[in-house]
């Protein structure tokens, strides 16, 4: 049972408790704090996003577990939360970004995608009938402007992050984080503290198929997931790492 | 406007001339009349400039759409399919454009010509616009099954010159664009093209 102070007040999403707070809205950020983890690390020369796709059994085939997105050739997102409403947000956020293609004939940038995508999120924190998103996003991408990288929360929050992370490891990943980030990484440096940050997240149970990558280099500014050999060495090196640290 | 397109055994061949005309007012002299809609996909217009320009973007739209919600690219036939239904939805309020649309995937090189109101026609060699007539006396001509793209560009720019010569509403260069399944969408330079010019004959 609640607190006497909350009762009733999370019956319906646009309606404030007494001290100011939308409770449906917290419980769907609940639901992200139980999600898997993901992240996203900016570097100069590109942004990285990581996923940890560990699956529930080994019945699941591993393809199947979708949770970096491509939204446009020069953006990506990776989710964590309800997988349902992720795959509806990006779909929104696929025809957000060539609507401004067709509309502008350029590119989206990465802000005003984010924007457009929190702005869908915040509709459903305020009408009737409704329940917010149980998804949080971190977008990536790179356009005229640099490497940008963004958060949204259910509540339809924005903010700009230079590493960040969703999910269930967030904790551990923003501690890892904050001790080792630097400006001036390159885009193997971004990978390996984002796969560092995996597996402080994951407890050590990081391994080449648990993960999924995707980058967008500044160079390009494309969108790539990374191949499975690519992801291997990868994490291989970490592990290598990883077990030297220990030793020492 | 004049415009060709050509089904070869490694891939296809679009070729078009630049003029864009009001009555009989040369409006523009070097309008792009050939699109990528992906990287393996190409589509030519004629018709109205606005009608044609408008579709070219939703069927990018579209493309990347498809690329990213399937992880695969479209089949041409898709393509194809998509651009017909779109013209029909406005069967009758038209895109005054007839359409091209040709490219390369795993069931080889196709073209599909496409009608205002939504037909879709696979074709071998085909032309559209006012020129078309004179360009499908050299298709015609010069067309053959055996054709690879690199002869088969020669035969395009030979029937866009013929057109070019006798059509008042076709002129002012000459664009040429291939599809092949090892390099794609690929638009030939200025120089290759006039280079190709000088050593017919």
């Amino acid at each position: 049972m609640q607190p006497l102070q909350s009762a009733g007040y999370d019956r319906a999403i646009t309606v404030f408790s007494p001290d100011g707070r939308l409770f449906q809205v917290e419980y769907a950020r609940e639901a992200v704090k139980r999600g898997t983890t993901s992240l996203g690390v900016k570097s100069k020369e590109g942004i990285v996003l990581v996923v940890d796709k560990r699956p529930t059994s080994k019945l699941v085939e591993p393809k199947s577990i979708e949770k970096i997105f491509q939204i446009d050739e020069h953006i990506g997102a990776a989710t964590s939360g309800l997988v349902a409403d992720a795959r509806a947000i990006i779909e929104k956020a696929r025809l957000e970004a060539q609507i401004n293609r067709i509309t502008y004939n350029e590119p989206i940038r990465v802000e005003s995608l984010a924007k457009k995508i929190c702005d869908m999120k915040q509709m459903y924190t305020q009408h009737g009938g409704v329940r917010p998103f149980g998804t949080a996003l971190i977008i990536g991408g790179v356009n005229g402007r640099g490497c940008r990288l963004f958060e949204t929360d259910p509540s339809g929050a924005l903010i700009e992050y230079k590493a960040t992370a969703i999910g269930a490891g967030r904790p551990a990943a923003m501690e890892e984080f904050e001790k080792k980030y630097s400006d001036d990484m390159n885009l193997n440096q971004a990978i390996e503290l984002a796969l560092d940050a995996v597996y402080e997240a994951t407890e050590g149970k990081t391994t080449p198929e648990s993960v999924e990558i995707a980058v967008i280099e500044a160079a390009d500014k494309k969108y790539r997931r990374l191949p499975d050999d690519e992801i291997r060495d990868h994490v291989e090196e970490l592990l290598i790492r990883k077990e030297k640290e220990e030793e020492e | 406007t004049t415009t060709v397109g050509i089904t070869c055994k490694d891939g296809v061949v679009f070729a078009t001339e630049r003029r864009a005309s009001m009555g009989n007012l040369i409006a523009h002299k070097a309008t792009d009349k050939i699109f990528k809609i992906d990287e393996h996909i190409a589509a030519t217009i004629a018709g109205s400039v606005a009608d044609a320009q408008s579709l070219m973007k939703y069927l990018k739209a579209e493309a990347a759409l498809y690329r990213m919600r399937n992880s695969e690219k479209i089949s041409i036939e898709a393509a194809a399919a998509l651009a017909a239904n779109i013209l029909h939805s406005s069967r009758f309020y038209p895109f005054i454009v007839q359409t091209l649309l040709g490219g390369v995937d795993e069931n080889g090189a196709k073209i599909y010509s496409l009608d205002p109101s939504g037909g879709m026609i696979p074709d071998k060699f085909v032309s559209t616009g006012s020129g078309s007539p004179v360009a499908y006396g050299v298709l015609e001509d010069r067309y053959s099954d055996e054709l690879y793209v690199d002869e088969a560009v020669d035969v395009a720019i030979r029937a866009i010159k013929s057109a070019m010569e006798r059509d008042t509403y076709s002129g002012n260069g000459i664009l040429v664009a291939t599809v092949t399944e090892e390099e794609g969408f690929r638009m030939l330079s200025e120089e290759e093209i006039q280079k190709r010019i000088e050593n017919l004959n």
